[in-house]
């Protein structure tokens, strides 16, 4: 092989080396971060975010563990498995309150001003429920006691005549609901979207929504947010800021493409709903910030509904990441 | 009509009428989808989507923590039989953690080991561990004494002893717990996916279930079906050929 030829190569195979080279350092200075989240609806900031490299951007790299139900994610973070995790706004508090140092490090969903909104109590059409009063000694089907569901469902029972204390609440899994309430084995029942609707069509005849208790009881409430504990926060400020900003992002591209076909593609892939039932669901408010007044407001809630007996302080709870307005 | 064949007929029987009530209406429900969409969604699964790695993952956490649990109860149970005292300081503590199902266990697992891999191996392999262990203790224990008074008569040394007589008579027990163990380690992974963690057939069943795709949810319940169905008269074959000699009282 000739001199100049063997220079040749030899640059070439110096310039791959030091570019395979660059990009296994560019790669190994992603920092690595899980977060448990449930594979619907209300966690396409953050999904559709990952796809889209958004998070990359800001140099995390995002495993996502789906949960098969929140239960699983609060005492898996508490655990130290999950850097971050999804939660409703009760749950988390709740989790608080029982001492688990956790904070709020990013906004989730909140519901809108009025119905539809992301869940409906839904009852048999030839039972006569048209309110709380009509569910005083009977059952109320909910996904699970103590959540975000369970609350607001009581709160509109004693707000239209009923007594939330004398109703029986039956834990029954989002999907099996409309079936229990079809078949008499409930009297009512908190549908979440997309189930809420699917049920409609499936038995328009026999189901339909008496109230949207989450609009009804707290128009423009929050339901959701993602959390962090204290100590992984003390110890990674910076990663907690990326993941805010990159997270930002997500919902910034949500709110301007909901809706939209390449929206409901990214949300099928995700949660695996066909495109078709996407549309026309009712969906949550994505937040961009958290708003201290309303965490108080659930806060203040709780404690009446006797479920919280600490008297949790918001400026404590809410990390500044939560209260940053990104622009993009 | 009561041959073999009668009990394929009965499955089909009751296929047949699953599909019917689906299909006229006579139970309208999302979580009574027609047979034949069951079906179709299987096939479409299994060549365009996951499910071929979805029960890969399965199968290999099931193998794995299968294969570990029955050699330490192969271990454990033989230790226990020809070591009393062994038995005697950990026999309680095995009849107090056997009854523990699996459900209840993965909380706390999931505290200490994670929501992947080493959780779930973990407890399949503690499932299984408990029938085999307990089934070889019983069967090194039960050796029938007349084999063992021969053996002394020919002054055969311990280990000839272990290896001619107590081994091949414990064979069967031990064969009959791994059976056994085989059915509940399945179902325990399955279980561990459904609660924790992100892949498997477990997971893919939840996650269909609330996509609000019924037919691809039992697809994959029946794919665990025909597993363990397979899992069993593989097993029960293998077992007729190493204890050929063995004739169960009935």
């Amino acid at each position: 092989m000739s001199r100049s030829r063997r220079a040749f190569l030899a640059s070439i195979g110096a310039a791959i080396g030091v570019s395979a080279l660059g990009a296994s350092v560019r790669a190994q200075s992603l920092t690595k971060i899980r977060v448990g989240t449930i594979p619907i609806v209300d966690s396409a900031p953050l999904m559709i975010g990952i796809a889209k490299g958004f998070f990359r951007d800001e140099g995390l790299e995002v495993d996502t563990t789906p949960a098969p139900g929140g239960a699983a994610l609060l005492p898996s973070l508490a655990a130290g498995q999950f850097n971050f995790a999804f939660a409703n706004t009760t749950s988390a508090l709740l989790a608080i309150g029982e001492g688990l140092e956790f904070k709020f490090v990013t906004a989730g969903c909140s519901t809108g001003p009025r119905g539809p909104d992301l869940a409906g109590l839904m009852a048999r059409v030839d039972r006569g429920i048209n309110s709380g009063k009509d569910l005083v000694g009977k059952r109320l089907a909910v996904n699970n006691r103590n959540n975000i569901m369970w609350i607001r469902a009581a709160v509109w029972v004693d707000r239209t005549g009923g007594d939330a204390d004398h109703v029986t609440f039956v834990e029954i899994p989002f999907p099996q609901m409309v079936d229990a309430l079809v078949n008499n084995q409930v009297d009512a029942a908190m549908v979440n979207e997309p189930f809420l609707t699917v049920g409609l069509q499936n038995h328009h005849d026999k189901v339909r929504v008496v109230s949207w208790p989450m609009s009804d009881t707290a128009p423009n409430g929050v339901v959701s947010e993602y959390v962090a504990t204290k100590d992984y926060i003390e110890q990674n400020p910076r990663v907690i800021e990326k993941f805010a900003r990159a997270f930002a992002h997500g919902t910034d591209w949500v709110l301007k493409n909901k809706g939209t076909p390449e929206w409901e593609q990214a949300v099928s892939a995700y949660t695996k709903i066909a495109p078709e039932r996407l549309r026309g669901i009712a969906l949550p408010v994505y937040d961009r910030v958290i708003e201290p007044q309303k965490i108080q407001d659930m806060i203040e809630l709780m404690r009446k509904y006797k479920i919280l007996k600490a008297n949790l302080k918001v400026a404590d709870l809410i990390y500044p990441t939560a209260l940053k307005q990104y622009t993009f | 009509m009561l041959g073999r064949r009668s009990g394929l007929l009965l499955i089909a029987i009751l296929l047949l009428s699953w599909e019917m009530t689906s299909r006229t209406g006579l139970v309208t429900s999302e979580n009574w989808p027609p047979v034949s969409a069951i079906l179709a969604g299987l096939v479409h699964e299994t060549l365009y989507g996951d499910l071929v790695q979805v029960i890969g993952a399965t199968l290999s956490r099931f193998a794995l923590g299968y294969v570990i649990g029955i050699c330490a109860g192969v271990i454990v149970g033989f230790t226990f039989a020809l070591v009393p005292f062994v038995r005697r300081m950990f026999e309680p503590i095995i009849e107090l953690l056997r009854p523990i199902p699996a459900p209840a266990l993965v909380p706390p697992l999931v505290l200490f080991l994670g929501v992947d891999d080493l959780m779930k191996v973990t407890i399949i392999a503690v499932t299984a561990f408990f029938p085999v262990a307990i089934n070889t203790m019983q069967g090194a224990s039960g050796v029938e004494p007349i084999y063992l008074a021969v053996a002394r008569t020919f002054r055969t040394g311990p280990t000839r002893v272990l290896m001619k007589i107590i081994m091949p008579g414990t064979l069967p027990y031990v064969l009959a717990g791994m059976r056994i163990s085989l059915a509940l380690a399945l179902v325990v992974t399955v279980v561990s996916e459904m609660i924790a963690g992100a892949s498997g057939v477990g997971y893919y069943l939840v996650l269909m279930q609330y996509a609000v795709r019924s037919a691809d949810m039992y697809a994959a319940i029946f794919v665990i079906a025909a597993l363990g169905f397979a899992l069993n008269a593989a097993f029960l074959a293998a077992e007729r050929r190493l204890i050929f000699w063995y004739a169960p009282v009935p």
